[in-house]
């Protein structure tokens, strides 16, 4: 994807999706946290997920150094 | 607040250097609540987050919002009908416009290495970061990473460069900075027929 344009590159050829999103992924994001939680499931994103990510920083953060 | 409010549910944000704090109290106390990432200045404090959560099966829930779009979504799709055969790589770049933005919003401390945890890698890098797990569904350790402060001559960096690969063999590129206002997500493999393959 890139300037909002998601393309295809296959041996068959080039296929362009729209990629005009209607509703904010930061909308969507917090609407399906509040359904989780509403129906008694865990979180669709929790903080374990934000913590394996942020492992990958410190450690990028170390190889810079 | 709390007290006096008494809410359902909780939407956290704050300081980077607060984050982790503040999501402990939310824990001590029992509100469920999803906050904003990093969650903390560094991986131990939000590891401890996350072990508190386990431990009292707490609901904290994080907006890694790239997950829900439009890429990800089709790529989720592909990757799970097989189209990519096996995959070769992922490469993410995520480049917000400039540090200017936060003095601006009143949030100078963004600028600020003891507040922050640092600059575009700490606060954009979860994003493209996650979603090198999300897409790959494994594990993952750097194996190389750059960082700039060249372009604004702050404190902390404005643009970053991360190499990474998964437990399979996935490698992964991860661009993220305060340059421009562009973005861009490739997933890369080889098709069933053999031909090179991404979306």
């Amino acid at each position: 994807m890139k300037d909002g344009i998601t393309k295809l590159a296959t041996a068959e050829g080039d296929e362009t999706f729209p990629g005009a999103t209607v509703t904010s992924p930061y909308f969507t994001a917090l609407r399906d946290a509040l359904d989780h939680w509403g129906r008694g499931a865990a979180p669709p994103i929790s903080v374990h997920d934000c913590a394996r990510a942020v492992q990958l920083i410190d450690q990028a953060y170390e190889c810079a150094a | 607040m709390l007290a006096t409010t008494g809410p359902d549910f909780v939407l956290a944000l704050g300081r980077h250097r607060q984050m982790a704090a503040i999501a402990h109290d939310l824990l001590d106390q029992g509100y469920p609540f999803l906050m904003e990432k990093p969650m903390g200045i560094n991986a131990p404090e939000v590891a401890g987050v996350a072990a508190k959560a386990a431990r009292l099966n707490a609901f904290v829930a994080v907006p890694l919002a790239q997950r829900y779009a439009p890429f990800a979504m089709r790529a989720r799709e592909l990757l799970a009908a097989g189209r990519f055969g096996p995959l070769s790589h992922i490469y993410v770049r995520i480049n917000r416009p400039g540090p200017a933005r936060y003095p601006a919003w009143d949030c100078a401390w963004m600028l600020d290495p003891a507040e922050a945890g640092g600059g575009c890698l700490r606060n954009l890098g979860p994003h493209g970061l996650d979603m090198f797990l999300y897409l790959t569904g494994e594990e993952a350790e750097v194996t190389g990473a750059q960082l700039s402060r060249r372009a604004h001559e702050r404190p902390v960096e404005d643009y970053a460069s991360v190499m990474l690969r998964s437990e399979s063999g996935i490698l992964g590129t991860v661009d993220v900075g305060n340059g421009f206002p562009v973005m861009a997500l490739t997933v890369s493999g080889r098709s069933p027929a053999g031909t090179p393959f991404s979306p």
